[in-house]
């Protein structure tokens, strides 16, 4: 429908217009209900600063609005807030000036939204303000004087409710009037102001409202007691906790049903082509390479679904915020903030939904260095690593009555891991510079109840970022790594892949590895867990799967021949530390905005890794242990 | 009538804000959330953990640190 669009009304320009107002005003929802399914998302030109614009009609009038990020004020404490300066005065990268501003107004904090609609209006554009939450303030009894409002503000005011889609067609109505005034607006430009010029600004919109709200309400007392209960010294946490096992539950457990479906499906498709394709070298590519690499990619949907289900409804109740204020102090003694608590905790179960899930940090430093940090945490795909390596290398010593060395070294990799997060997250604090304030501003917004389109709209719109950003990256990647492991033959020792194998091993000798771990090192990029599959077709153990191979006797025997448990410790603290994961990357390179910092993360930590994995083997051997 | 720190406050006490100290844009921001001298705050509650604290100002509640709060002075 786009696309006819295009084609036959390439000549007429849409109405261009934006939406504007500080976070939590409903912004986003009033955005989907004009908008409907019908927007698309990418970034402003080199920054990471999302764009989202949708079409919309506006009676037989073809229209654009762009959703600006939330913000407070016109001088930008973010890189988001100078999106919305540097867009209404038109000197954006990769956005036109508008032809006229929508300000989502919150009707209970008036004087804070009306302090920014005053400094909006030193732009020149057409405005009108959509003053949400008129249901609301119904049912609350509140008085405002919209007619009164709209003559002292100098600017025309509709009441609307964005959850209940009341009030759209009169918003409409009015948006259609900024085509009118195509008189252009002089483009102006925003001066820096100071204390003192927020102060008067205050005192003149505080004038201002003298005699149009009455009877505001006090706090809601229902309010006031779920905060009692959710923030409650002892009640607070504990429920913080159980809610966070929810999710880890879901995205660790729950999730594993629809991947396995997935990888079945996978697997029968591979089974499928194998029958019908004939020719070793295509079937090998169709099946190994792209295959595998799309099943690599789609495995991922159920959790990024399922995580971004909860954040969508813990943001919109407002217990998100609720979170963050809780941990803050805990997160703060590492350099990091509450917010980074829930990204890092599902990086347990995968590091790229994760990762994903740092875009609800809003200080741009501290969320890349929860986005540097976050592989540290012990995800899923490690896991069948550390089975197979313990089970194969580790002797289960007892230890004491009750513990088995097995146990306590699968134990340590996670807390390594967590270790390794803290260490650096508080040298990267330290470490990268920003240009913008550190300080945490955290708005407690009301309890809601979620609204269901937009959290369905947040998920659907996570996957498909996901699909066309990481999806493409690793797809790639995949196919490099077929071709390096079926050229120029199949039999891997003889291929790129086993001669790079070859090469590599005076480099990780020092770790105690041979060039059959150094191929499986190489192959797991793609995957961490391919690392199994790999080290048993090296070992010419036939028929391994990731999952059976840990309870494989021979295949274990094998291995314990091969390798002595020094060794196997060497490798987990190896896959602890490194950074073996191009989706990984590829969502880092998303999420950070340049390939920058995805080779940074790869460079440190396969350092760290090594220096680490060095110390154990060395260190270990001059101990007596070999 | 005494100036003290908005950290000096007890849970649901408040104050009238003085004066603003620290850097020229921190003090901006405090004033774009409606921390300006003159506005009224209620001090809310501290986090589980002592920190942050959380205030009320202008029929909003806002969370910020100690080490941020205590630039802001109440008169009280």
């Amino acid at each position: 429908m786009q696309k006819k669009f295009c084609s036959t009304c390439e000549d007429i320009v849409p109405l261009r217009i934006a939406l504007a107002g500080i976070p939590n005003t409903g912004k986003t929802t009033l955005f989907n209900a004009l908008t409907g399914l019908r927007h698309r998302v990418g970034n402003y030109p080199g920054i990471t600063v999302e764009k989202r614009w949708g079409s919309l009609r506006l009676n037989g009038v073809q229209a654009e609005l762009l959703d600006l990020p939330g913000s407070y004020s016109l001088d930008a404490a973010s890189q988001e807030e100078r999106v919305v300066c540097d867009v209404l005065t038109g000197m954006q990268n990769g956005a036109e000036r508008p032809d006229g501003l929508v300000v989502v107004v919150d009707p209970f904090h008036l004087e804070r939204d009306l302090y920014f609609v005053s400094q909006l209006h030193g732009i020149g554009l057409p405005m009108v303000l959509a003053i949400n939450f008129w249901d609301e303030v119904r049912k609350k009894r509140l008085h405002i004087d919209l007619a009164l409002l709209e003559k002292r503000f100098h600017v025309s005011a509709v009441p609307v409710s964005a959850l209940r889609g009341e009030g759209l067609e009169a918003l409409k109505k009015k948006m259609l009037d900024f085509s009118k005034n195509s008189s252009a607006s002089p483009r102006s430009q925003w001066v820096k102001e100071d204390v003192m010029d927020a102060k008067r600004r205050y005192q003149g919109v505080e004038e201002n409202l003298k005699g149009i709200v009455r009877h505001p309400p006090k706090r809601d007392p229902c309010q006031e007691m779920l905060d009692q209960i959710f923030l409650h010294p002892v009640l607070g946490p504990v429920l913080f906790l159980a809610v966070t096992l929810l999710i880890f539950q879901s995205i660790f457990t729950w999730a594993l049903w629809p991947m396995g479906w997935i990888q079945s499906g996978v697997d029968f498709l591979g089974r499928v082509l194998s029958a019908v394709i004939p020719s070793t070298l295509l079937r090998s590519f169709l099946v190994n390479g792209i295959l595998a690499g799309v099943g690599s990619i789609i495995v991922f949907l159920p959790q990024i679904a399922i995580l971004f289900l909860f954040i969508g409804i813990l943001n919109d109740t407002g217990y998100l915020a609720r979170g963050a204020f809780l941990l803050d102090k805990l997160m703060s003694k590492v350099g990091l903030n509450g917010k980074s608590f829930l990204p890092l905790f599902s990086c347990f179960a995968c590091a790229v939904p994760g990762i994903m899930a740092t875009r609800t940090i809003e200080n741009r430093k501290e969320r890349l260095v929860t986005i540097l940090v976050s592989p540290f945490m012990t995800c899923s795909a490690r896991l069948p690593i550390y089975a197979l390596v313990t089970a194969a290398l580790i002797p289960p010593i007892a230890v004491g009555r009750v513990f088995n060395l097995q146990g306590i070294v699968f134990l340590s990799m996670y807390l390594l891991g967590i270790f390794a997060a803290m260490i650096m997250a508080w040298i990267f604090k330290r470490g990268i510079r920003s240009s913008e304030l550190s300080h945490f501003f955290l708005e407690l917004p009301p309890y809601r109840m979620p609204h269901w389109k937009t959290v369905f709209l947040l998920v659907r719109n996570q996957i498909k970022v996901f699909l066309k950003t990481a999806g493409s990256v690793i797809l790639i990647l995949s196919m490099v790594l077929w071709a390096l492991m079926s050229f120029p033959s199949h039999v891997l020792e003889e291929s790129i892949a086993g001669k790079v194998g070859h090469w590599m091993e005076p480099v990780l000798r020092p770790l105690g590895f041979d060039w059959k771990i150094d191929v499986g090192i190489l192959a797991s990029f793609a995957q961490r867990e391919v690392f199994v599959s790999t080290l048993a077709i090296v070992h010419r153990i036939e028929s391994t799967t990731v999952k059976s191979a840990s309870r494989d006797e021979n295949f274990l025997k094998l291995l314990q021949s091969h390798y002595t448990p020094l060794v196997g410790l060497s490798i987990l603290v190896f896959y602890a530390l490194a950074c073996q994961c191009m989706s990984t990357l590829a969502v880092v390179r998303r999420e950070a905005g340049s390939w920058k910092w995805p080779i940074f993360m790869f460079a440190y930590m396969s350092f760290l890794a090594y220096g680490a994995s060095f110390f154990v083997y060395q260190g270990g051997r001059l101990l007596g242990f070999h | 009538m005494s100036i003290v720190p908005l950290t000096y406050l007890k849970p649901g006490t408040g104050g009238v804000i003085e004066r603003l100290e620290g850097e020229a844009a921190f003090q901006k921001r405090l004033a774009d959330l409606g921390l300006v001298p003159g506005t009224p705050i209620l001090f809310i509650r501290r986090a589980p953990f002592g920190d942050p604290v959380e205030i009320e100002v202008r029929g909003y509640l806002l969370a910020l640190r100690g080490n941020d709060a205590k630039k802001i002075l109440l008169n009280v």
